[in-house]
């Protein structure tokens, strides 16, 4: 599904990626963990086409399209999602009336028609039980006045409205407390299908009690120095990334 | 020796001063020479004079300017668009024969002032000019001396007014450049609730309309009052509101601006007594060479008032949007509560933007907050939108529009609402 080939990456001038490879296949959990200051959201912000970073080298194939010439939101059509680390407020701008017309894009991409009203709604009603959501959510301004938690809860449950082939969440656990980390973290579950791919960047092995990876990654120094199974999370949290960085230099 | 405009004005006035005040009685007639007297020491603001830098009132006057001292055409008594209770039309500053005096099973009455001085003489002499500033503002002292026809407004005692009031005044001319002396007088008595809209519109010719609006609330009475001005490219707005308002009554003013070449605004709220709530949504949206130049003053001289006042702006091309607020809270105003916010979105590479919000406070224990903000659209807002999917097209529309919509939520007459909302899209889909 996702094919990341030396990818290079600077911002202002600044080196951040430095050769990044990743294959991600459908049905895969991929968890990317490091330092601060390794990589991690910039990864994300270039696959997702922020055009604050300039790539200077490598390839990214996604769904058999090379992904590094489309606009931000030919990718966002073309089924993949970023689950932001700061989600952006938008007042004035009503959730339904924004997600209205985030479908209506993205089923055209896909050559449906929009959903009528109703259809619209009974989806807006399933959708945001996925993370316990309440409906009053829906008609206030887009993250506008809603807590941490709230946000990135949003930030799920418009994953959970747009079904994005490959959603890569980025630090969705930071700043949440312990229910609502379980919230977001079973809802990202329970969307997850053999026919999509998730990456979660995380800094914390708890959020992978919820979601369970099948590889995870070692984002340093803009490298991924070292790639395990989910057991590796747990020993990064008792020992921390010494070891690792230690051993790649 | 060329003659000022002043001088010019007065001649005007001392020509036509028998139709002016025909049909009016000796005492509000007499008054008239006062108000005629002040705006002459008073004179026309300059540029100079710093609550005018930013209207060029002087310079707007010395053009040639015709007035209609008789009707010259008639309302088009077509029947209102919306969900209205009463509707009523004026047409250069006129009403027409239709809307003389209308008066509801409910008490509710609107017409021209010369009908209600025959039907409720105490009513209208106790409020008419009771909260115009005819002493200090030239202005509003030239349209009371002026003022020929006004749209009277009565909502009696502890009436709940279930759909709205709409008055809709209409600028029409084949003439090269007209003036107006439109006028409006609203009285909520006690325990009222009721929802007013206020429309200018001017399709057709240029006018320089000099409007005065008198806004008396009641005790414990609610008004909610949305005006909406949508102005000819070539014609000049100035909209002096004053309100007062007795014990715990509710002010709700929704203000959009539109079109024209100038518009100035300057509203007056006065809080005559205690509890009292005023809330203020304001928003304009230029392009060209417009110049928007609104003004509020809010003056607590009681205690336990609370004012909130939102005013935002779109500048686009190389307009001027400008808003000074001054919010006065007295020495033994405490308890006050006060908000000013002045948001202004640049969209032109020569707009400017101007914004003065001010706070004079006297008294010790109150809660008083003021802020200006001027800045473009959020790219990180841009980039979160378009992650979702939307171009970046759509995105900045919907920017701006929710950006816009802040302010228009506030009105909740629906067909109002939607006549502001297209209006507004209009020019929005231009940038």
């Amino acid at each position: 599904m996702l094919e990341i080939k030396n990818l290079h990456a600077s911002v202002g001038g600044k080196k951040i990626l430095k050769g990044i490879n990743l294959s991600v296949k459908a049905g895969e959990i991929h968890a990317i963990m490091g330092p601060n200051g390794a990589g991690k959201s910039t990864l994300a912000s270039v696959l997702a086409g922020n055009q604050k970073f300039d790539v200077t080298e490598g390839e990214v194939i996604f769904e058999g399209n090379s992904l590094l010439e489309s606009s931000v939101e030919d990718r966002a059509r073309a089924g993949l999602f970023l689950g932001f680390q700061y989600p952006v407020e938008i007042p004035g701008v009503s959730m339904a009336n924004f997600m209205k017309l985030a479908i209506a894009e993205r089923r055209r991409h896909q050559g449906l028609e929009p959903l009528t009203s109703s259809e619209f709604l009974k989806l807006m009603r399933e959708k945001s039980q996925v993370v316990e959501l309440g409906g009053k959510l829906m008609g206030r301004a887009v993250n506008e006045g809603f807590s941490g938690g709230e946000k990135k809860r949003n930030e799920i449950f418009q994953m959970a409205m747009l079904d994005p082939k490959l959603a890569i969440l980025d630090e969705t656990d930071s700043g949440l407390d312990i229910d609502a980390l379980r919230v977001v973290a079973t809802g990202v579950t329970k969307l997850h299908r053999e026919d999509n791919a998730t990456i979660v960047i995380t800094h914390y092995q708890r959020l992978l009690d919820y979601i369970v990876p099948d590889f995870v990654h070692v984002l340093y120094d803009g490298q991924i120095i070292y790639t395990g199974n989910k057991e590796l999370a747990l020993k990064l949290e008792a020992e921390g990334y010494d070891w690792l960085i230690n051993k790649s230099e | 020796m060329t003659k000022s405009t002043e001088e010019r004005l007065l001649e005007l006035y001392f020509a036509n001063l028998d139709i002016i005040g025909d049909g009016f009685p000796l005492s509000l007639n007499s008054k008239r020479r006062d108000y005629l007297e002040s705006f002459n020491l008073i004179g026309l603001p300059s540029k100079k004079d710093e609550a005018y830098r930013h209207t060029p009132i002087k310079g707007i006057f010395e053009q040639e300017w015709e007035n209609y001292f008789i009707p010259t055409e008639t309302p088009n008594n077509l029947p209102c668009e919306g969900d209205c209770e009463c509707c009523i039309k004026v047409s250069n500053g006129f009403l027409g024969e239709d809307y003389r005096w209308l008066q509801m099973d409910n008490g509710v009455a609107i017409g021209s002032i010369k009908s209600a001085l025959q039907h409720m003489p105490e009513v209208v002499l106790s409020h008419l000019n009771s909260m115009a500033q005819n002493d200090t503002e030239p202005l509003t002292a030239l349209n009371s001396a002026f003022m020929q026809d006004c749209v009277f407004v009565f909502i009696p005692k502890g009436t709940k007014v279930e759909r709205s009031i709409c008055i809709e005044y209409n600028y029409s001319t084949k003439d090269q450049q007209v003036m107006s002396f439109a006028r409006m007088l609203v009285v909520a008595e006690d325990g009222v609730d009721a929802k007013i809209s206020v429309l200018h519109k001017n399709r057709e010719g240029s006018f320089m309309v000099n409007f005065v609006k008198e806004v008396y609330v009641g005790d414990s009475a609610t008004v909610e009052l949305t005006e909406f001005s949508d102005m000819n490219c070539n014609s000049v707005l100035f909209n002096n509101s004053y309100s007062s308002q007795k014990k715990q009554s509710k002010l709700s003013g929704v203000n959009i601006w539109l079109g024209g070449s100038v518009t100035r605004y300057n509203g007056v709220g006065e809080f005559d007594s205690t509890e009292s709530e005023n809330k203020f949504y304001g928003l304009y949206v230029s392009e060209g060479e417009q110049v928007f130049d609104i003004n509020t003053y809010v003056n607590h001289k009681v205690s336990d008032c609370s004012s909130y006042q939102q005013v935002k702006g779109i500048a686009g091309g190389s307009s001027v949007g400008s808003f000074t607020g001054r919010v006065y809270v007295a020495t033994d105003a405490q308890r006050s509560d006060a908000v000013q916010q002045s948001k202004n979105l640049l969209m032109g590479s020569d707009a400017r933007v101007y914004a003065e919000p001010q706070l004079e406070i006297y008294a010790d224990d109150v809660k008083c907050s003021h802020g200006a903000t001027v800045g473009q659209i959020n790219d990180d807002s841009i980039y979160y939108m378009r992650q979702r999917g939307l171009s970046e097209a759509n995105a900045r529309k919907l920017l701006m529009h929710g950006y816009i919509n802040d302010i228009i939520m506030h009105c909740s007459i629906e067909h109002v609402c939607d006549e502001i909302v297209s209006s507004v899209d209009r020019i929005v889909d231009r940038f």
